[in-house]
């Protein structure tokens, strides 16, 4: 899902950091706020497991599979806080070091993929739960990976009419939002929305047999 | 200082190829990055276009089958958006060799620390994870079923879990003991 560099526009990038960077900083000074000095390791740590979940491809029914972003599991494990920083120092991470994503996308894949993945899985599983804690997980995941997808489609959709020639070409990404979101959307929503829901059941439940003591998230509230 | 200017000028340089949207701007700049690339060249260059390769094709062919279909011309579109991509993705790939972005990012010692900690801790995390993929791969004949591949998925997470929460706190005491945060 992450946008590479090259398909959005500055009138699109810029006012992007200037939404993600004091997005960024907020978090990194409350979770200060709350964690004190352990707060660099364990973001540092929990970068890299997010880093990793990437990495690991979840095969669902049907023969095919994968790979989850884990955004729902650690915002409903520890904090939607602590979520989003990590996805976005992964983003950082894979964009600088490994040159994997754009940089100047990093601001738009940061709010999509962190933040809206974050705090939508978050809210979801919070007002869920109640009813059934396993469906409510599945459906957490799921809507984490839509809504950012459906983000990540507004903001590419955008390009051919805010950046264009004087003849109406398209400069960055050429396809508009009637294209887009049906495509981007919908294949997450029967595909990658079903391996994030899966992959947030599996490990959370697992977690919580363990009865692994975590910082603090919807786990600990209940 | 060198990896800071160097960092900066990183960034502008970006900004002035998503501005600018002359075809020949971005193969002189190629050519230019190609340059400043000296011995790296043929490695960058692989680098750039295994990392495009795969969203530039959808991309560039959507965009042409669409075009034909709507009876419109492609042409120039193809050739300044992948022109653009690979301008930027060369740059980056250039950046990454010549500069340490460690110290080029130096001006905030939050997000310098941040990225080396998590970078050190991604590089192992990597190294322990291929080893469970080929512990995995050694102890099975024939292809894991569904169940076990999610037995194991919960068993790889839970270990890195438990290890990203071990290490916080070893690497918080570490840090505290060399008086890092009465600096």
């Amino acid at each position: 899902m992450h946008i590479p560099d090259g398909y959005l526009s500055p009138i699109t990038y810029i006012p992007s950091y200037a939404v993600a960077v004091p997005l960024f900083a907020y978090g990194l000074k409350k979770l200060k706020q709350e964690l004190s000095e352990e707060t660099l390791p364990f973001i540092a740590t929990l970068t890299a497991l997010s880093f990793l979940v990437m990495m690991i491809n979840i095969p669902i029914p049907g023969g095919t599979s994968g790979h989850a972003i884990g955004a729902a599991a650690i915002a409903i494990l520890f904090d939607p806080w602590i979520s989003f920083i990590c996805l976005s120092l992964v983003l950082l991470i894979q964009s600088l070091i490994f040159g994997d994503g754009g940089i100047t996308a990093w601001a738009v894949n940061s709010i999509s993929m962190g933040f809206v993945a974050s705090f939508s899985a978050y809210y979801s599983y919070k007002f869920l739960k109640r009813f059934n804690k396993g469906i409510a997980l599945f459906i957490s995941g799921w809507v984490s990976i839509v809504t950012a997808s459906f983000v990540i489609a507004l903001f590419l959709g955008i390009q051919p009419i805010v950046a264009h020639d004087s003849e109406g070409k398209p400069l960055f990404f050429p396809f508009d939002l009637s294209i887009t979101i049906p495509a981007l959307v919908f294949s997450h929503m029967v595909y990658f929305g079903v391996v994030e829901g899966i992959y947030t059941v599996l490990v959370v439940k697992f977690v919580e047999k363990l009865k692994l003591s975590l910082t603090k998230g919807v786990q600990n509230e209940a | 200082m060198r990896d800071k200017v160097l960092f900066f000028l990183y960034i502008f340089s970006v900004i002035a190829l998503t501005s600018i949207h002359n075809i020949y701007f971005f193969a002189v700049s190629i050519l230019l990055f190609c340059f400043l690339a000296g011995k790296d060249i043929f490695s960058i260059l692989k680098k750039s276009v295994l990392s495009i390769l795969v969203f530039n094709s959808i991309v560039s062919i959507s965009y042409i089958l669409y075009s034909i279909f709507k009876g419109t011309e492609w042409i120039d579109y193809v050739v300044l958006i992948n022109l653009r991509v690979f301008s930027l993705t060369f740059l980056t790939f250039l950046f990454i060799e010549k500069v340490n972005l460690f110290k080029a990012l130096s001006f905030s010692k939050t997000l310098t620390y941040l990225l080396v900690l998590s970078f050190s801790q991604i590089l192992m995390f990597k190294k322990y994870f291929i080893d469970f993929k080929m512990a995995l791969k050694s102890r099975t004949i024939e292809k894991p079923k569904q169940r076990e591949l999610y037995n194991f998925i919960s068993t790889v997470f839970y270990f890195f879990l438990n290890k990203s929460i071990n290490n916080s706190k070893e690497i918080s005491q570490a840090m505290k003991s060399r008086g890092f945060f009465n600096d």
